[in-house]
């Protein structure tokens, strides 16, 4: 009985291979998984195109006309080009300058304080010492809390100012280190998915040159300069990166603010794309400049 | 010359047990630093009002009552919609959500990090600087593009926006590439079609990033009261989140805004806690590597 199952599947692969060999003189098998490939990718990218790339492309319109809310809500499309108006506007405006330049200059020494806890708890956190999976839970938790976090108890100002800045001020329990606590613990709370990727790099390391060099005498501080430093240094890169980024788009970031605030939409469009493109600038310009370390 | 080593190797094991300790406690402090805002949050919920107003305010609470669980018990029990229909809501579009965003990324995922077909390069390219781009930007413009595809009013709206994920793809993509694709030739010799490549191997394979994705995304997804806000004009059809933010804005409310801040967060931590095994350990044993 069972011997004959076996067997008349046999014959059915083998009629199916037939089959098959017929059908790839039509689609060549190159073709056929190119094809295969775009339809399993097609939900995603119809997802991508319409809920990103279209409103994007519509505000890019929508910063060289002057928009007005009677004619989004009729419907009735953009009528007044007005060309570059809204960005001399914007660029004219005092106060949104002020606040762009202060979240650069915010981002310039927040990244490289960022970076450097998390290279250093990363490289801790790899350590063998009981409870280490706790402490990865520690750090790895405001990820999914901050949003949830910032956006229930203190429903008045989200943006504006951080969770701790709101916990430690002139609160009694904390006196004269509020300020720094907030800051600390404001830095903390951004660097935890920088973290995760140092430690998935740091996976990479191979254990077995720890174990040479500590053979040959070598301390902590130069086995982390000499072998940990030299596999990680691409995402060091990264996590600049990331963090440039983060810092730029972070719903705590005022320019985020100041952008939600705009009524006037044809400048607010305007204004995301000049803040977006110095992003690009700044981070392509970074990127110019550790490239060689990028291998 | 054997008497020099021992002594190496001696003080070589002091020096360890010693770093160890300075880790611990270094990264304790530093853990209970990035816990301040939970902790305090939880002592919070149940301050009593003269507390909550007090100036300076206080970190911990001194008299704990359970007056504002009572508090937020009876604002639910006043409301238009009974309060179960909002959660219900909540838990249907949150398990629907994060089923749809997981099938759709991870099918994206697959070809672009084993099929390399023409354009995948560029594709990834466009991920890659589409997660810098500023979202405030196109709020209008997909507003528009919402109410034009009479998604407004109904239950995909919340779901449908957010299905395409950059972020998430490009998780999934680094995951993928650690896979190798010996596993996916193998399965094609033995005949395998691509959606069976897909379900048996890729899939499961994916699991880590799987449990990652669910992670990142559940708060979002749980307390997104926005789209409530913006598109549903049925109360019937609003979220849980919705409602606990109608909650606040009253000075009398303040303790009930405070527990429900404290409710919406707990699932959250439940499920990080749970998914939290497969996470953290995700890059270092991912099945192959």
């Amino acid at each position: 009985m069972e011997d004959k199952k076996t067997k008349n599947k046999k014959v059915l692969t083998k009629k199916q291979l037939a089959h098959r060999r017929v059908k790839t003189t039509f689609l060549s098998f190159e073709r056929r998984r190119n094809l295969e490939g775009i339809i399993f990718s097609v939900p995603w990218l119809v997802g991508l195109v319409w809920f990103l790339f279209i409103p994007l492309f519509m505000s890019v319109k929508m910063s060289f006309y002057q928009v007005n809310g009677q004619d989004l809500l009729c419907n009735s499309g953009l009528s007044t080009w007005v060309g570059f108006e809204n960005y001399i506007s914007v660029i004219q405006d005092p106060n949104s300058g002020q606040v762009v330049l202060n979240s650069f200059l915010n981002a310039l020494y927040q990244v490289p304080v960022i970076v450097g806890f998390a290279l250093f708890v990363a490289v801790l956190l790899k350590q063998k010492f009981p409870g280490r999976v706790y402490f990865r839970v520690f750090f790895f938790i405001p990820v999914i809390l901050s949003g949830v976090i910032m956006s229930y108890l203190f429903q008045d100002d989200v943006g504006s100012i951080s969770v701790f800045n709101s916990i430690v001020a002139g609160n009694q329990f904390f006196g004269f280190f509020g300020e720094i606590m907030a800051e600390i613990g404001h830095i903390m709370w951004r660097s935890s998915v920088e973290i995760l990727i140092f430690l998935a790099a740091l996976q990479s390391v191979p254990d077995i040159l720890y174990e040479v060099v500590d053979l040959d005498g070598a301390t902590a501080w130069e086995s982390f300069w000499h072998i940990t430093l030299p596999y990680v240094s691409p995402f060091v890169i990264l996590n600049c990166i990331y963090a440039l980024v983060d810092s730029f788009v972070d719903s705590t970031n005022p320019v985020m603010n100041l952008l939600n605030g705009m009524t006037a939409y044809g400048e607010r469009a305007a204004l995301s794309w000049l803040y977006m493109l110095m992003t690009l600038l700044v981070i392509l310009v970074f990127i110019l400049f550790t490239r060689r370390w990028l291998k | 010359m054997l008497q020099v080593d021992v002594d190496y190797l001696k003080k070589a094991k002091k020096r360890r047990d010693y770093s160890g300790i300075v880790i611990i406690v270094f990264l304790t402090l530093a853990g209970i630093v990035s816990f301040l805002p939970l902790i305090y949050m939880v002592s919070t919920a149940f301050k009593p009002p003269e507390e909550m107003f007090l100036y300076p305010p206080t970190f911990f609470v001194r008299n704990p009552t359970l007056q504002n669980f009572s508090d937020l018990t009876t604002v639910t029990s006043n409301s238009l919609v009974p309060f179960s229909r909002y959660l219900f809501n909540t838990i249907v579009i949150t398990i629907a959500y994060l089923f749809c965003l997981i099938w759709v990324d991870t099918m994206a995922c697959y070809p672009l990090s084993k099929h390399k077909f023409p354009g995948h390069k560029v594709l990834f390219k466009t991920v890659t600087t589409a997660l810098m781009f500023v979202t405030a930007a196109a709020g209008i413009p997909s507003y528009l593009i919402i109410t034009n595809l009479h998604l407004d009013n109904t239950w995909l709206v919340y779901i449908i926006p957010g299905l395409a994920s950059t972020t998430i793809l490009f998780l999934m993509k680094q995951f993928m590439d650690q896979v190798p694709n010996d596993i996916f030739e193998a399965g094609k010799i033995d005949g395998a079609s691509e959606w069976k490549l897909y379900t048996k191997i890729a899939l499961p394979l994916l699991k880590n990033a799987q449990a990652t994705a669910v992670i990142l995304s559940f708060g979002g997804i749980w307390g997104d009261s926005a789209t409530s806000n913006t598109y549903i004009y049925e109360e019937q059809m609003r979220t849980l989140a919705f409602f606990m933010g109608t909650i606040g804005g009253n000075i009398a409310r303040t303790g009930a805004t405070a527990v429900s801040s404290l409710i919406m967060t707990l699932p959250s931590i439940i499920i990080f806690v749970i998914q939290q095994s497969r996470v953290m350990d995700t890059m270092a044993h991912s099945g192959i590597k």
